[in-house]
């Protein structure tokens, strides 16, 4: 059995790697989360090259490629916290692919996948509590989970409000109630999708805030030696590894499952997306707690990693709602499943 | 037209380089991939192609062991429609007269009417490669070019040189080496990618395309490194505290001034 990737989706992740590094430098992030804008010049690049419809059907205007190399190229995305609607719109994709009706799909999916169209996605709880809705107030479409499944409403016809998160690198807004014409869909294999797109995400922040931290603890100095020569600090950094591949190790499990075995998905995104979201917190706050007083500053890249790893982490609610699910798929409990959107 | 792009197998980037020293040889174990500076050779192909040339087709060229095949896949989903690998165990240990040789046997079957390859290879950066081939196939080379224009059997390039810029006009055929300043290569398309593998791959050993075997590997080559030593350690610099600016400035100016520099 291999469990590498193939050379194909290697070099899907290292296209994705080069070109987040070229395009996304962290001054462009910079600049992009002070002006809370995207760079639409940037994204028709990233659909010239297929990336918004990697996992849509090639019928539906997609690549016919599988969720593998979408989480690769999202976790590079991550690794670079592009501001980019990339997420919104592969995202909705995912959902629209799995419940859309054929009307539905030959509506959006064409151009969700070319990049004519952006996409959104988030959650109203029966009592009209919204979460938040990644790049909503940009979108041209948005998937409304609402307890019963998910509903497809074009973003004008939303009763919404921009949301300024601490991730000033995603646009985000709430609903206030849910609207939209019903997908008849598995709407629940589409959040699973999802879950696991989301998790790739948080896996590059993981691994971003890592590199940083241990580049960082090779060069800064006390007393005349690295401070990652100090244990306090090695360990840290040790931690950080691990918590950075168990996250990939579950994100790429999940992945594979989705595309190779669907029944084994339900638990496994739940899987991804517990660990995944709160090893994204924790290999950026310990970052941070490497850099001292410098990672805490307004004028220290960290920060956009740390925030993008908070708000990313629960847009499809919290580790502990995601372990519940665990928890009750295995039979161990009579938690359901993660709920801040179902 | 035939344009043929030589490409070359490097370390990755993120991998430390370091000499083996048993064999004096580059250690080539780890990650590697499509040497970053063959990435404009095969762009600039590509826009002639696109700029209304008559290219019949990009061939990309390597010689390597069998792990090259990925540099080729790479090259291929860049834009070249096909792609030539030389391989043979009596390659190893060429050196870059030995290379050039090998290269050229290889071209000389494929008779191109332009060979492109980058300014360097990231590995052993000795930048004469082109120069080598050139030699061999009896054709004109240039080095160093950031611009080409390709009309009328003849190409138009202007390349950097320590003084500026030179323009030259060079007829075809011949082998260009061109500088990372020519382009900025384009990233490939998940359809490249993923139909890198279904584009013709024609290996050859070095009997194939009629190398003389003692011509080529460590035994072939002309140069043998003799012994490896770290490069001297820098001296340390001045420090120049800016207490006063102007004096600063002026300072800096007469540090440079001895040294020639301005």
């Amino acid at each position: 059995m291999n469990f590498d990737l193939s050379d194909e989706q290697r070099e899907i992740k290292d296209t994705a790697r080069q070109f987040f590094a070229a395009r996304f430098k962290p001054e462009k992030v910079r600049d992009l989360a002070e002006s809370r804008s995207y760079d639409d010049g940037l994204y028709g690049q990233m659909a010239e090259l297929g990336w918004p419809g990697i996992a849509v059907a090639e019928a539906d205007g997609g690549q016919d490629l599988g969720l593998v190399e979408l989480a690769v190229t999202l976790e590079e995305s991550g690794y670079a916290c592009a501001p980019s609607p990339l997420m919104g719109s592969a995202g909705a994709a995912l959902v629209i692919s799995a419940a859309g009706s054929d009307e539905q799909r030959a509506e959006w999916l064409p151009r969700l996948a070319s990049g004519e169209a952006t996409g959104a996605f988030g959650g109203v709880s029966p009592d009209g509590q919204s979460t938040l809705f990644c790049d909503l107030p940009t979108a041209d479409v948005a998937v409304v989970f609402d307890g019963d499944g998910a509903l497809l409403a074009p973003a004008s016809e939303l009763d919404c409000e921009a949301a300024e998160t601490i991730d000033a690198t995603r646009s985000y807004a709430t609903v206030v109630a849910a609207a939209g014409e019903r997908m008849p869909g598995d709407a629940d294999a589409g959040r699973d999708r999802l879950a696991v797109a989301i998790s790739a995400e948080l896996t590059g922040v993981g691994q971003r805030a890592m590199d940083m931290a241990v580049e960082y603890a090779r060069e800064r100095k006390q007393f005349d030696r690295p401070i990652g020569s100090y244990q306090a600090v090695s360990h840290r950094c040790a931690t950080m590894l691990l918590a950075v591949e168990e996250s990939r190790s579950l994100v790429y499990y999940a992945s594979w499952a989705a595309d190779a075995e669907p029944e084994s998905l339900p638990m496994a995104a739940a899987m991804a997306c517990a660990r995944a979201s709160e090893a994204a917190w924790e290999t950026t706050a310990s970052a941070l707690q490497v850099f001292g007083g410098i990672g805490f500053t307004w004028e220290h890249d960290l920060q956009f990693w740390l925030k993008r790893s908070r708000v990313a982490g629960r847009m499809l609610g919290s580790p502990r709602e995601h372990r519940d699910r665990v928890a009750a798929l295995a039979g161990l409990g009579a938690g359901a499943p993660a709920g801040a959107v179902a | 037209m035939k344009i043929c792009c030589l490409v070359k197998e490097v370390p990755d980037a993120a991998v430390e380089k370091r000499i083996d020293p048993e064999t004096k040889r580059l250690d080539r174990s780890g990650e590697k991939n499509l040497n970053p500076f063959d990435t404009h050779a095969i762009e600039a192909a590509m826009q002639v192609k696109e700029g209304g040339a008559p290219v019949e087709e990009i061939v990309a060229v390597t010689m390597g062991p069998d792990s090259a095949v990925r540099a080729l896949h790479k090259a291929v989903a860049l834009g070249a429609d096909r792609s030539v690998h030389l391989t043979d165990a009596a390659l190893e240990g060429s050196d870059v007269a030995a290379t050039g040789y090998a290269l050229a046997k290889v071209l000389e079957k494929e008779s191109p009417d332009l060979v492109l390859l980058g300014q360097q290879s990231d590995d052993g950066e000795c930048y004469t490669i082109g120069a080598v081939v050139a030699d061999h196939l009896k054709m004109p080379s240039l080095t160093q070019v950031i611009k080409m224009d390709a009309a009328d059997g003849k190409l138009t390039c202007e390349r950097q040189a320590e003084y500026g810029y030179d323009t030259v006009e060079v007829e075809l055929p011949a082998v260009i080496s061109v500088g990372d300043a020519i382009n900025e290569p384009r990233y490939p398309s998940l359809k490249a990618i993923m139909g890198a593998k279904k584009k013709p791959l024609d290996s050859h050993g070095a009997g194939d395309v009629g190398i003389e075997p003692d011509r080529v590997g460590q035994s072939g080559s002309r140069t043998a490194v003799l012994e490896l030593r770290p490069p001297p350690q820098k001296e340390a610099g001045e420090i120049i505290e800016d207490e006063d600016t102007n004096e600063t400035v002026e300072k800096i100016v007469v540090w440079l001034d001895e040294r020639k520099l301005i």
